[in-house]
């Protein structure tokens, strides 16, 4: 899986666990965890990441 | 320090060994079922927590061994229905469209032209098949 979700990293992705959906642009997939960027890059900052776990995740969307 | 064994010793002591690890997985399963019974999330946090354990430790394989072999049966159920329609039930929704791909543990499923969705099948709940 971990490797599949590589192919998808810069890509607009949908991370949902089983409380809630995660959106954003996926960063990295490994070491058993999946970071997704959840604004937009701005300034020095590189926006907001939301870490998972990638056993608590149910399915990644691609949007885009 | 030294032990002098024969090769029938060191067979059964391995024997003994690998029941010892058998029992164990089997109480820790039978606890977190009857932590399930009773309802709550502390259940789903326990597995959820011997989950992540496992992917830190490379060197224990048991824990991906019992993960992979908790989604087998969908793993198994899906792999014969590439390029069938499909309705995957997570706890965290659902997803429906055409089975491209069956791996170790996940599967894609193409939504639409644009939409593909990698599922956890750790994270399955139920799958329907259609007979198209």
């Amino acid at each position: 899986m971990t490797d599949r979700l590589q192919g998808w990293i810069g890509r607009e992705v949908q991370a949902a666990t089983a409380s809630e959906v995660v959106a954003g642009v996926l960063v990295s997939a490994d070491e058993g965890r999946l970071v997704v960027r959840t604004s937009g890059v701005s300034g020095y900052g590189n926006g907001r990441h939301a870490v998972l776990p990638l056993a608590s995740i149910c399915y990644v969307r691609l949007i885009a | 320090m030294w032990i002098w064994a024969s090769e029938k010793e060191i067979r059964l002591w391995l024997d003994g060994l690998r029941q010892l690890i058998d029992q164990i997985s089997v109480g820790r399963d039978s606890t977190l079922d009857g932590m399930e019974d009773k309802g709550g999330k502390a259940a789903s946090s326990v597995r959820q927590e011997s989950g992540q354990e496992g992917e830190r430790d490379d060197g224990d394989a048991m824990p991906r061994a019992r993960a992979s072999r908790a989604s087998a049966p969908i793993q198994s159920s899906l792999e014969s229905a590439l390029g069938r329609k499909v309705e995957l039930s997570t706890v965290g929704g659902s997803i429906q469209g055409v089975l491209a791909e069956v791996g170790d543990g996940f599967a894609v499923v193409r939504e639409s032209e644009e939409l593909i969705v990698i599922a956890n099948l750790d994270q399955a709940i139920y799958v329907e098949v259609s007979g198209e």
